[in-house]
C-alpha cells in the first residue's frame, strides 16, 4: 500500500537537474488574503485581517498586513508572507539610506509606490516573481495617492482598491460606495463601507480571518489599529433546514 | 489568456489587460483614439489608465496588451527620445522614433515585450503618419489600424470604410482620393469606440482622442465611454 | 619656458606642465603641420574640399594615397598629418553614421558625426580598470568634415587632438596650413564678396592649394570633393562626392592658365614701375 502523503505548500514541484537553466518558481506558503484601501475625505484608508494561511491551515492569527513606510505611506500586502518581508527589508534599507542624507527629505508615496513596482517589475522578468500583490497608499504634498502593483509587475491607481477576494467581493461596494457620495466618503462612511467588506470576505473568503486592521493616512500621518474583532451574524443558520438536518 | 494560477513549475509572465486603440492618417493629420479601462480577465482594475502619450510635439504612442511591458516600454522610449535630442539637437521625427521602436522591439526578440504598438505623427513632408507592429518589432506603415481587444470588431469596419476593401464603389486604389476630412476621421473613431464598448468587455470607461496636425501640434480630448 | 622644465612634462598623457599645457597634445598638433595641405570651404549650396597628396617617388601609385575619403552619402572628411591615425577615426566614425541609420532611419547630422569623432579624440592614455583607451597617445590627425543635412544645409566641421569641434566656412589644415588659410581668406572676401557659388569654391580651393604646393599640381597629386544636393536610388538627396576627372583636368587647366596670365601682367606692371623708377 501507498504511504499517505500531505502535499504542503511549499513542497517543491519539480527536481532541479544538472545542466538545466535554473528554474526559480516556487508557490506561496504562508499567505495573506485580501487588503482593501479606499480614498476618502482626509486622505486613505486601509483595511486588512490579521490571517496568515499555510494552505488551509489558520497558522497565524496576529499576522500584521498593514504597514507604514515612511511617515505618510502605507503599504498593504497579500500573498507570501516570506516574500513581502523581503520587500520590507527593501524598502527599510531604502527609507535608511536616504534618511542618512540628513536633509530633512524622505521619500514620498509615488517614489515608494514606483521603487516597489521596479522591484516587482524586475523579478517577474527574471521569471522569479515576489508572490504578492500591494496596495501602496498615502498623501504626498498634501495630495492622496493609492495604486496596485502584484508579481506581474502591473500597476493601477483608482480611488478604491483591492486585491484577491476583495477584488470581486468588495470592490463593488467600495465603487458604489464612492459613487453615491461622488468620491467625497467623510471618515465613517469610509470605515463603514471596509468594515461591510470584510464582514462579506470573512462570510465568504475561506482563507479569511474576523480579526482586523484599519489604517489611516491624513495629513497628520499615518495611524494603524490594534487587531480588532470583526461582528459577524450567523445565527440564520439554525433556521436552515437540509444537508442532512 | 488570464494566467492567473501556475500550473507545475510553469508560471507565465504575460498578462492581457484588454483596451483598444485606433488610428487614422489623414493628408496633413492624425487622430488616435483609446479607451482608458485595464481589466484583468473579468475584474476591471481601474478605469483610468491611459494606453496614449504625447512622446514627442508631433508624436503619440499608444499601446494594448500587457500594461506592465506597455509602460516599460514607454519609458524607455521617452528616455531614449530625450538622449536623441540632446545628442542630436533636434526632436525625434515619426519616422525615426518608428525604426527606432521597431528596433528595441526586437532586440527584446526572445522575450518580448508582450505589447501592440501603434505610432502616430506627422512625417518630415507634412503628411499623416500610422506606423503598426507585432509584440517583437516587426513594423509597417499604414494608413489607419485598429488594436487590442476589440481589433476583431474595429478593423474590418474602417477596412471597408477608409480602406474600401470589397466594395463596388470605390476600389481600394483610389483611396488616396478619398482619404477623410479631420471632422469625418474623429466622427469615426468616436462612434466605432462606443460600438466596441458596447460589444466588448474589455473596452469602455473612457475615451482619449489624440488629434495631430502640423500647426495646431497635439490636442487630447477626453470623452465618456459606457463603465459596464 | 626652460628647456629643462618642458621636458619634464611632456612625457606623460597624463600630466600637465605648472602652465597649465598639454605638450603631448600640442605636439600632436605639430605632426599635422608636418604632412600635406588640406582645404575646405563651405558655400550656400554646398561644401567643397581639396587635399594635396605627396607622391614621394615615380614608383607609387598615387591613387593609393587617400586624403578624402567618405564617412556617409552626405558626410566626407580629409584628412591632414598621420594619415594611418585616421583609419580609427574613419572606422568610427562610418560605424556612427550606419549605426544611426540602423536605428533612426535618417542619415545622421554631419554635426552629429562630427562630435563622435571628437569624443574619439580624447580616449587616449593609460587603461584604468574597465576603460580600454584606443591609444596610447593623442591621434596625429586633423579632419576637416564635410557634409549636408536632409534641410539641404550644408557645413563644415574642423576637428582636432585637442578634441576641439569648430564649425567653420574656411579652413585649410596641415603643412601649408598658415599660408593656405590666410590666401583663402583673403581672396573668399576680396573675389566672391564671402558668398561663392560652389564652382567657385572648388576653384578658389585649388588656386590657394596651388600655391602652398611644392610640386606642380596635377589631377594626380590632389583630390578633390564636394557635397551638394544630387541624387540617390532616384531620390533626390544630399550627396558626398569626388569631381570627376574631366572636371578636374579642366579646373587645374584653367588655374594654371589664370596664373600665367596674371604673371604676364605683373611682369609687365613691374616692367613699368621700373622704367617709371628710373
Amino acid at each position: 500500500m501507498d504511504p499517505i502523503t500531505y502535499k504542503l505548500p511549499h513542497t517543491p514541484q519539480g527536481i532541479q537537474k544538472p545542466g538545466e537553466p535554473v528554474k526559480h518558481i516556487s508557490s506561496p506558503a504562508v499567505t495573506g488574503s485580501s487588503v482593501l484601501g479606499i480614498k476618502y475625505k482626509d486622505g486613505l484608508m486601509f483595511a486588512a485581517d490579521c490571517l496568515g494561511s499555510y494552505g488551509s491551515m489558520l497558522k497565524f492569527k496576529n499576522q500584521h498586513r498593514l504597514h507604514a513606510i515612511g511617515k505618510s505611506t502605507v503599504l498593504a500586502f497579500s500573498g507570501d508572507v516570506s516574500d513581502f518581508q523581503y520587500m520590507q527589508e527593501t524598502l527599510d534599507e531604502l527609507m535608511n539610506s536616504e534618511r542618512n542624507w540628513e536633509d530633512d527629505q524622505s521619500l514620498g508615496t509615488k517614489s515608494i509606490y514606483s521603487y516597489i513596482h521596479a522591484i516587482m517589475y524586475q523579478r517577474r522578468s527574471k521569471v522569479d516573481p515576489l508572490w504578492n500583490s500591494y496596495v501602496v497608499g498615502g498623501i504626498e504634498k498634501g495630495k492622496p495617492f493609492m495604486g496596485y502593483v502584484d508579481l506581474y509587475g502591473t500597476t493601477y491607481e483608482a480611488d478604491s482598491l483591492a486585491t484577491g477576494f476583495g477584488k470581486h467581493l468588495a470592490q463593488p461596494l467600495m465603487r458604489k460606495a464612492l459613487e453615491d457620495k461622488e468620491g467625497d466618503l467623510t471618515e465613517e462612511e469610509a470605515r463603514d463601507v471596509l468594515l461591510r467588506s470584510l464582514r462579506v470576505l470573512f462570510y465568504r473568503d475561506t482563507r479569511s480571518l474576523n480579526l482586523y486592521q484599519i489604517a489611516k493616512v491624513t495629513g497628520e500621518g499615518v495611524t494603524i489599529s490594534d487587531p480588532t474583532h470583526l461582528d459577524s451574524e450567523w445565527e440564520f443558520g439554525r433556521n436552515i433546514r437540509g444537508y442532512g438536518f | 489568456m488570464v494566467p492567473t494560477e501556475h500550473h507545475g513549475d510553469q508560471w507565465e509572465p504575460y498578462v492581457d489587460n484588454g483596451g483598444s486603440t485606433l488610428a487614422i492618417a489623414g493628408e496633413d493629420f492624425v487622430v488616435i483614439g483609446s479607451d482608458t479601462r485595464s481589466s484583468d480577465g473579468y475584474n476591471i482594475n481601474t478605469r483610468y489608465d491611459p494606453k496614449a502619450f504625447k512622446f514627442t510635439n508631433n508624436t503619440v504612442l499608444a499601446t494594448t496588451g500587457y500594461r506592465a511591458d506597455c509602460k516599460s516600454m514607454a519609458k524607455s522610449v521617452q528616455a531614449q527620445i530625450t538622449k536623441y535630442a540632446h545628442d542630436h539637437g533636434k526632436e525625434m521625427s515619426v519616422e525615426a522614433m518608428a525604426q527606432m521602436l521597431s528596433i528595441m522591439m526586437y532586440q527584446k526578440r526572445f522575450f518580448s515585450y508582450y505589447v501592440f504598438p501603434i505610432v502616430a505623427g506627422i512625417d518630415k513632408e507634412g503628411k499623416g503618419a500610422v506606423y503598426s507592429y507585432d509584440p517583437v518589432g516587426n513594423m509597417e506603415r499604414v494608413g489607419f489600424r485598429a488594436f487590442g481587444s476589440s481589433s476583431a470588431l474595429l478593423q474590418p469596419f474602417i477596412d471597408d470604410q477608409l480602406g474600401f476593401k470589397n466594395r463596388a464603389d470605390i476600389k481600394p486604389e483610389e483611396r488616396e482620393l478619398h482619404l477623410p476630412d479631420l471632422q469625418q476621421a474623429k466622427n469615426i473613431i468616436t462612434d466605432v469606440f462606443n460600438g466596441a464598448a458596447e460589444r466588448d468587455i474589455y473596452t469602455g470607461d473612457g475615451l482619449q482622442l489624440f488629434t495631430i496636425t502640423k500647426e495646431g501640434g497635439i490636442e487630447l480630448e477626453e470623452l465618456p465611454l459606457k463603465r459596464d | 619656458m626652460s628647456e629643462a622644465s618642458r621636458s619634464d612634462y611632456d612625457r606623460g598623457v597624463n600630466t600637465f606642465s605648472p602652465e597649465g599645457r598639454f605638450y603631448q597634445v600640442e605636439y600632436a598638433l605639430e605632426a599635422i603641420k608636418l604632412g600635406s595641405t588640406a582645404i575646405g570651404i563651405q558655400t550656400s549650396e554646398g561644401a567643397v574640399l581639396a587635399a594635396e597628396k605627396r607622391v614621394t617617388s615615380s614608383l607609387l601609385v598615387p591613387s593609393s594615397i587617400e586624403k578624402i575619403v567618405k564617412i556617409d552619402d552626405h558626410v566626407g572628411c580629409a584628412v591632414a598629418g598621420l594619415t594611418p591615425d585616421s583609419r580609427i577615426i574613419i572606422e568610427h566614425a562610418r560605424g556612427q553614421a550606419q549605426s544611426h541609420k540602423f536605428t533612426y532611419d535618417e542619415p545622421i547630422l554631419v554635426r552629429s558625426v562630427s562630435q563622435s569623432v571628437c569624443d574619439l579624440a580624447l580616449q587616449f592614455g593609460e587603461s584604468v580598470g574597465e576603460s580600454k583607451p584606443k591609444m596610447s597617445r593623442p591621434f596625429g590627425v586633423a579632419l576637416l568634415i564635410a557634409g549636408m543635412d536632409e534641410d539641404e544645409k550644408p557645413s563644415l566641421y574642423h576637428c582636432e587632438p585637442t578634441g576641439t569641434l569648430v564649425k567653420t566656412r574656411l579652413k585649410a589644415i596641415g603643412g601649408g596650413q598658415e599660408g593656405a588659410q590666410s590666401k583663402l581668406e583673403a581672396d573668399f572676401e576680396k573675389d566672391y564678396n564671402e558668398n561663392p557659388t560652389l564652382e567657385q569654391a572648388k576653384h578658389l580651393a585649388l588656386k590657394v592649394l596651388k600655391e602652398v604646393m611644392e610640386d606642380k599640381i596635377t589631377k594626380t597629386n590632389i583630390e578633390l570633393s564636394f557635397v551638394t544636393m544630387g541624387e540617390i536610388r532616384g531620390k533626390k538627396a544630399p550627396l558626398f562626392q569626388y569631381e570627376n576627372e574631366e572636371a578636374l583636368g579642366q579646373l587645374i587647366e584653367r588655374i594654371e592658365r589664370e596664373k600665367r596670365e596674371q604673371d604676364a601682367l605683373e611682369f609687365g606692371e613691374s616692367g613699368d614701375r621700373m622704367e617709371e623708377d628710373h
